[in-house]
């Protein structure tokens, strides 16, 4: 049973994939735009107003987080209009799998959709950063550890953003209200210790959000740990968050949708 | 129908959504090969009943048994027979017409060769040749439907439920698609037609199912309810019955 459920999975995926190979380049393209644009601004023009040369490098790492944000409301949009309209998951539900399988392999689309967008961050931002991006202080191994726990979990955040937004007409509130200040907190453009060190307070607030780990772990296993949380902490705390949210979100679609 | 075999055993089916109830305490058997029509007003409970039957959504209470066993115990079997057409058709906008059919073919596991062969088989038999490298979009509801049901049937299913699939629809449209109605029960496949059309229902079904409220106000043959109440068409049995419950 297990290998006929995997089997449903992997041709979900492939139809997934068949869909989004139709607007692959555009994503990157629009991707790898938005990135240079921030990688070249933080590296040649920011210094010049004091800030240091290392700020660049930070941004572009982060980048590959914030992408990762940004997507998740992209794929909550698409997946709240499918609702609102064509409901093709209303198909999906017919189909000899768990409902929250079926969950499951959405939040995996979603991951390797941010995964394959943000792969070319590193490589992009070498060629205009030069010497001021050091890829010998990234960790290969903690470095693909984070990016793999990162989109997972993005991917599993998107599940509970579509469970708990009721219509497209919310998704804007979502937005300004609840995604941009998780990732604008989460630490895009500094890092943890350093707002602990401007406000306590704010800090241990902030380390309730899920993006905070996101960006602490990627940000260590490339620009190395001693500034930022420790890792493995960050790794095994993203994976509960990913595990609250397929749990929650499962619970709010079943509400919502009244599967099986 | 008595003679036939049963296909689908429905016991004491209740459906609640909140305080509110969809269904109330539904037995019925459903028979291989036989059409039957699922008749309501708005609100009856049509759409509850055929999404429960087809497992998209649970039964509150009660069950419904395939082969003996109930459905929910063996529900990627259950779904391996049953073709779901629901009113609104759920096909995917940004894939083509036989994409839509070979995505379908593949989450079966049917082998590609066999799966080509069957689309082809398909596409003829629904006329969609011109459509099958055109997106979703650009047909018109007819057509979709055609390709709901054609992909519907991709599994070789037992029970096939439309859920109005000729609401909206222009009437030479519905006649083609009665057409294909009848040849599902020549293949022997049962159908569960829900429908607002009373002269539908009468045409095409060998059992009437009138839901009022959530509960089963008649089931029987389009003749026997016409000679029952005296009348001589559905449409004017309908209405007496709703003239009934009304009083």
């Amino acid at each position: 049973m297990i290998i006929h459920y995997l089997q449903i999975t992997k041709e979900l995926l492939i139809t997934d994939m068949i869909l989004m190979r139709q607007k692959l380049i555009d994503t990157i393209t629009n991707t790898l735009i938005w990135v240079s644009s921030t990688a070249a601004i933080a590296t040649y023009v920011l210094p010049y107003l004091g800030i240091t040369q290392a700020y660049g490098s930070m941004t572009l790492i982060a980048s590959i987080v914030s992408c990762g944000v940004f997507e998740c409301f992209g794929n909550t949009s698409m997946t709240i209009s499918d609702l609102d309209g064509d409901k093709t998951i209303s198909y999906q539900l017919t189909l000899p799998l768990p409902g929250w399988l079926l969950l499951v392999q959405k939040a995996l689309y979603f991951a390797i959709h941010s995964a394959l967008l943000t792969l070319f961050i590193l490589p992009v931002g070498k060629l205009i950063m030069g010497n001021h991006l050091q890829l010998s202080a990234i960790d290969p191994f903690k470095f693909a550890v984070a990016f793999i726990a990162l989109h997972l979990m993005c991917g599993f955040f998107c599940i509970i953003m579509i469970a708990y937004t009721p219509t497209m007409n919310h998704i804007l509130n979502v937005w300004c209200r609840f995604l941009f200040p998780l990732w604008f907190f989460g630490g895009s453009q500094f890092n943890w210790q350093t707002l602990k060190q401007v406000s306590p307070a704010l800090a241990y607030i902030n380390l309730l959000n899920p993006f905070t780990y996101a960006f602490e772990a990627i940000k260590g296993a490339s620009l190395g740990e001693g500034l930022f949380l420790n890792f493995w902490s960050c790794i095994g705390i993203m994976t509960l968050f990913s595990a609250l949210f397929l749990y929650f979100g499962n619970r709010k679609m079943q509400n919502r949708l009244n599967y099986l | 129908m008595m003679d036939s075999k049963a296909l689908l055993v429905l016991s004491h089916v209740s459906k609640s959504f909140g305080p509110r109830k969809a269904l109330n305490d539904i037995s019925l058997t459903i028979f291989e090969g036989e059409i039957i029509g699922l008749l309501g007003v708005n609100g009856a409970g049509k759409t509850t009943l055929s999404s429960i039957i087809a497992s998209l959504i649970p039964a509150s209470t009660g069950n419904i048994s395939y082969q003996g066993k109930s459905i929910y115990n063996q529900l990627p079997v259950y779904r391996g027979i049953i073709g779901y057409c629901p009113q609104k058709p759920n096909l995917n906008g940004m894939l083509t017409v036989r994409q839509n059919l070979e995505r379908a073919a593949a989450y079966f596991n049917m082998p590609a060769k066999d799966a080509a062969a069957k689309i082809d088989v398909l596409i003829e038999q629904f006329q969609l040749g011109k459509y099958q490298h055109e997106c979703p979009y650009v047909l018109s509801g007819g057509y979709k439907q055609r390709v709901v049901i054609a992909r519907s049937l991709l599994t070789s299913p037992k029970l096939v439920i439309l859920d109005e699939p000729t609401v909206g629809l222009d009437p030479h449209i519905r006649h083609q698609l009665w057409e294909i109605i009848r040849d599902l029960k020549k293949l022997n496949i049962a159908v569960l037609l829900t429908t607002h059309y009373l002269d539908e229902a009468e045409v095409l079904s060998d059992r009437i199912c009138i839901l009022d409220e959530g509960n089963i106000k008649m089931i029987d043959t389009p003749e026997n309810l016409k000679s029952t109440y005296q009348k001589s068409n559905l449409e004017s049995v309908f209405l007496q019955i709703m003239n009934e419950e009304t009083r």
